[in-house]
């Protein structure tokens, strides 16, 4: 049985593969100069390291049968957050701490919540993505703050053509896809995906397994919103509007279930490269982003169709 | 026997609910005087029509085990559509027609995407509002439509039968047509069975997808309606007017006691529960609390407020809903 599921997942990992080659080959043609050179293929990267860092996270979200809407409001909170503290003195190091357990403590609350009270995943992290943008847009009086110190920039540095964002985001990958194979912690949450029923009768906690997921998800998003700080050098309350849909269509073109109980981190990767090979291709081409998100949306349709193909062709 | 039972449960947590709603309002016009007064409750009826609207017809989408995310972006879509209409001079009434379609189709599209394709309805109408309020934005480029052309819909705003604006006989006939379509016809009762069993309420002959196409129509058709309702409000045509409205809808819905996961929901209940976030963003507003302080204040009442519920809830319903979901399944 293990062998037959691990076909219908390289099979899907192959047609998303194909994916990603042929948006490659439309981005060649349309922009032949530009899409292929080594300071696009770098901006790519580091566009790319904020997706992957989020949705592995967000896949495993997803695995379990959940969905995060608050990454976007968490990841402008934090920066904004971040900006203010080491605007007014506050070191560096302790800054990110700081930041990444107040987006811990987020995701924990949304997780806690979903949990205790039994209450739809979507609706709760969407609240939480009202309040932690508020919270940013607060912290920011609605706009950029600036005039941060320099070791700022430390963080998200090119470091002989390596942006660091992208060290970042290949370490985060490695440690979830250990997560994903190796550990108890995985197939837990896998089996709440698949049957929550089956799960909570076999002792599985499901309060446990999501809240810890949804934790996770916190801190990262809180992450990337600190290293986006340091590449732009300066903490915008509008940032990552559109991470959360970007991170979901990710994951669901990577294979990701999302009825939960299916999914890999490696298939999530090549989706996050489909998604911002694509954005780059509209933003090179002048479209605004919202007609990107006009095209987001019908990739996302897309993509779970495709899934639904795949899966009925290869029984499981 | 157990349809008199269930009936207590909901009408126990009305009551709750009914509570909740008085403390409130003792609260706001303790802050505020001018909060219970009838110009501000008639404003407010006038600043919620869309809210109490779209949330009678989401009640049948999600107590029939299904929900629609895309209100907000059908709201800003056709409230665009109808814009430019306006501005290539067709009659701002005969315009009506056409946006209304576009909703219904919106609808449609809707329940084509998660019944005939089967992809889960969260996910369908998540990526349909995108579409929309990407649309929306794209079409005017972010920027709102304030010709004068436009302005003849805001009649609807400003006229008054007697002393009492529009909107609140509006919201009334309105809510009315819905409890006359949940108690008297079978889309209410079908809705129902199909959220509670939807096997069995295809064995028992209900044409699930075409009950589910009515479903999201409706929605459908009362977010345009929705949308032209806020152009008249603020006169002019503007991409953003939908933002939030599918988190505020289905939190009032859950506030109501429709559980999300189908197959229980009351018109009355989510009536009631429209009224307390209502009462709370306009008491808000009234107590002059900065706006960015507002859309925090509003997520974290209304959590606060559904988390209330829910645990009142459960404490009655795990026994009840275990007892009713092993009678449906023998």
């Amino acid at each position: 049985m293990k062998k037959v599921k691990l076909t219908a997942d390289s099979l899907q990992n192959l047609a998303i593969f194909l994916v990603l080659f042929i948006i490659f080959v439309i981005g060649t043609i349309v922009e032949p100069d530009n899409f292929l050179t080594g300071s696009n293929i770098s901006n790519m990267m580091v566009a790319a390291s904020s997706i992957i860092i989020v949705a592995s996270a967000v896949t495993m979200v997803l695995i379990s049968g959940n969905l995060d809407l608050s990454v976007g409001g968490i990841g402008a909170m934090s920066a904004v957050l971040f900006g203010l503290m080491t605007k007014h003195g506050v070191a560096v190091p302790f800054a990110i701490v700081i930041t990444v357990l107040l987006g811990a403590l987020i995701g924990f609350l949304t997780g806690f919540i979903i949990t205790k009270f039994l209450l739809p995943s979507f609706l709760i992290s969407l609240a939480f993505d009202y309040i932690a943008r508020g919270i940013a847009l607060i912290g920011a009086h609605g706009a950029v703050v600036f005039d941060l110190p320099n070791e700022v920039t430390l963080i998200g540095k090119t470091i002989n053509g390596i942006p660091l964002p992208t060290v970042y985001a290949l370490i985060t990958v490695i440690v979830f896809i250990w997560i994903q194979n190796k550990t108890v912690f995985a197939a837990q949450a896998y089996s709440i995906g698949a049957n929550e029923k089956a799960a909570q009768y076999s002792g599985i906690s499901r309060l446990k397994v999501v809240t810890i997921i949804f934790t996770i998800t916190g801190a990262l998003c809180a992450f990337v919103g600190v290293v986006i700080t340091s590449r732009f050098f300066a903490a915008d309350s509008g940032i990552l509007k559109s991470l959360g849909n970007d991170c979901i269509i990710a994951a669901v073109l990577g294979g990701t279930d999302i009825n939960g109980g299916r999914g890999t981190v490696l298939g999530m990767l090549i989706g996050a490269f489909v998604v911002t090979a694509l954005t780059n291709i509209m933003n090179m081409q002048g479209i605004t982003i919202y007609t990107q998100d006009v095209v987001r949306g019908i990739v996302l349709i897309l993509a779970i169709l495709m899934n639904n193909v795949i899966r009925s062709k290869v029984k499981i | 026997m157990k349809q008199k039972k269930v009936l207590n449960v909901s009408a126990k947590k009305n009551l709750i609910l009914l509570a909740i709603l008085v403390l409130m309002l003792c609260f706001f016009t303790a802050m505020n005087h001018k909060f219970i007064s009838f110009y501000n409750i008639t404003n407010l009826f006038r600043q919620s029509l869309p809210n109490f609207m779209i949330g009678c017809a989401m009640t049948f989408v999600i107590s029939c085990g299904y929900i629609d995310l895309s209100v907000g972006g059908v709201m800003a879509m056709c409230a665009m559509f109808y814009g430019y209409l306006c501005i290539w001079h067709v009659n701002p009434w005969v315009a009506f027609i056409p946006v209304f379609a576009l909703g219904i189709l919106v609808g449609i599209v809707n329940s084509v995407l998660s019944c005939n394709l089967g992809i889960p309805a969260i996910m369908s109408t998540m990526a349909t509002w995108i579409i929309t309020s990407g649309i929306a934005m794209s079409v005017c480029k972010a920027i709102p439509i304030t010709s004068p052309l436009v302005k003849p819909v805001t009649v609807l705003n400003s006229m008054k039968i007697g002393k009492v604006p529009l909107a609140l006989p509006l919201c009334i006939i309105v809510t009315l047509v819905f409890v006359f379509l949940e108690k008297k016809t079978i889309i209410g009762k079908y809705a129902i069975a199909i959220g509670g069993n939807e096997a069995a309420a295809r064995y028992s002959g209900i044409n699930v997808t075409k009950m589910r196409r009515i479903f999201f129509s409706l929605t459908g058709l009362m977010a345009a309606f929705s949308g032209i309702w806020q152009v008249g409000r603020l006169g002019s045509a503007d991409p953003t007017i939908g933002t939030g409205y599918e988190f505020r809808v289905v939190a009032a819905c859950i506030l109501g006691g429709v559980d999300i996961k189908g197959g229980e929901g009351t018109i009355a209940g989510v009536f009631t529960g429209t009224a307390i976030m209502v009462v709370l963003i306009n008491g808000m507003l009234m107590m002059g609390v900065d706006s960015f302080y507002q859309d925090v204040a509003t997520g974290i009442v209304l959590l606060a407020a559904v988390m209330i519920n829910s645990m009142t809830g459960n404490r009655k319903a795990t026994g009840k809903v275990k007892k009713s979901s092993t009678s449906a399944a023998s």
